[in-house]
């Protein structure tokens, strides 16, 4: 499968704990995949065509579309159990030094799921690039930053998320994320 | 109240009062790309600035963040009582200081209302590019306290509407820099490395 088998047998768990009342119903699974499994997957996603993207009031990154038969069949059914259905469409993110992306009033995301796959390794702490959820009233809520996680996020209406800046603690490394998005509905 | 020669004396070198520089400046802040701006060295008296400096250096700062910055900053030094700092605003939000601006940059200006603050960037800190634009601001100034080199960051960049880098203004004491706040203002102040960007500025507003 490819899955931690720990979270393969606590679907009903996870399920439970995304439908909990929260501002930002959410949980990280460390160790998500299977030590080989990881590493695979990061090792193709290094390889990924990555196009450097820039639009100055609003992101900058590098970033490159996920061919569905890179992703391990196993997430992919997992989060069938999980959430009823699998997104369609993942893309891969890079983030290094000088990359960001801000909150925008013009592009307010659609209420939905949030699937980040966060393969980064050694990640210097004081580095910034945390990916940060935002409520209504401002309050944020950081991501760990941890290789081998899945986060899901359920974005509720007014939750929207931004990419915080990279600084030069980060210099010659990079945060990689894979993310996949449901919508509502 | 202060007239303009008194104000040169007290707060402003001499030479930027002259008419020939003044008509220099005007044609310079309309014509600098990529907006409208001015690059003023070694603008106010040394005397009148080292109390100033000295007072801000005392001022507590808080730690501001967002998406798009990461800095600490004074409070609006409307409230502050260091006499050094309340002679300073009010220096700035005189009259006479108001119409040389006016003069210089050919915006209309509301007297005696400014948004003035102490700000300081340290190791990593940022302000991402945006255009300035809120409330009536009209000029947007930045006095610098702190000199950095190159490699230390902390410049003001402005960005051309095509949004290419277009200006990199570095940090030097004594620096005033004031620029015109419009749709056209895109500016950041870059991460800054190693080092620490102490600085005061604000915003006049339109009548």
């Amino acid at each position: 499968m490819g899955v931690n088998t720990r979270y393969v047998n606590a679907v009903k768990q996870i399920k439970t704990e995304l439908q909990k009342r929260s501002a930002v119903p959410s949980i990280q699974l460390f160790d998500f995949f299977e030590e080989k499994e990881y590493w695979r997957l990061r090792k193709a996603m290094q390889h990924l065509p990555f196009r450097h993207e820039k639009k100055l009031l609003y992101f900058s990154y590098s970033a490159a579309a996920v061919p569905q038969h890179l992703l391990p069949s196993g997430l992919l059914a997992f989060l069938e159990q999980v959430l009823g259905k699998k997104p369609q469409h993942w893309m891969a993110y890079r983030f290094s030094w000088k990359d960001y992306c801000l909150l925008h009033d013009k592009s307010i995301e659609k209420p939905g799921t949030d699937l980040i796959l966060d393969c980064t390794e050694e990640w210097p702490k004081n580095a910034g690039g945390k990916l940060i959820y935002t409520d209504a009233e401002g309050n944020g809520y950081p991501l760990a930053i941890q290789g081998n996680s899945l986060a899901i996020i359920v974005r509720k209406k007014g939750i929207q998320k931004f990419f915080q800046y990279v600084n030069h603690y980060s210099r010659g490394r990079e945060r990689l994320l894979l993310l996949g998005t449901l919508e509502k509905g | 109240m202060m007239n303009n020669r008194e104000l040169v004396n007290i707060w402003i070198r001499k030479q930027y009062f002259q008419k020939k520089q003044k008509l220099l400046l005007k044609k310079h802040f309309q014509n600098a790309p990529p907006f409208p701006h001015l690059v003023l060295p070694n603008f106010f008296a040394e005397e009148k600035l080292l109390p100033v400096l000295q007072a801000v250096q005392e001022l507590p700062f808080f730690p501001k963040s967002s998406d798009l910055f990461q800095f600490k900053q004074s409070a609006d030094f409307s409230g502050v009582k260091q006499p050094a700092l309340r002679e300073f605003r009010d220096a700035l939000r005189s009259p006479q200081f108001t119409a040389f601006l006016e003069e210089i940059t050919g915006t209309k200006l509301k007297s005696g209302l400014i948004d003035l603050a102490a700000s300081l960037y340290q190791d990593t800190d940022f302000l991402l590019c945006h255009d300035d634009r809120l409330e009536n601001r009209a000029l947007a100034f930045i006095l610098y306290f702190s000199t950095l080199k190159k490699q230390q960051g902390g410049a003001l960049c402005l960005y051309d509407a095509q949004e290419k880098l277009a200006k990199k203004i570095t940090p030097r004491w004594n620096t005033f820099v004031i620029f015109q706040v419009s749709a056209k203002s895109l500016h950041a102040v870059e991460e800054v490395i190693k080092a620490q960007r102490l600085a005061v500025g604000g915003w006049y507003h339109g009548r």
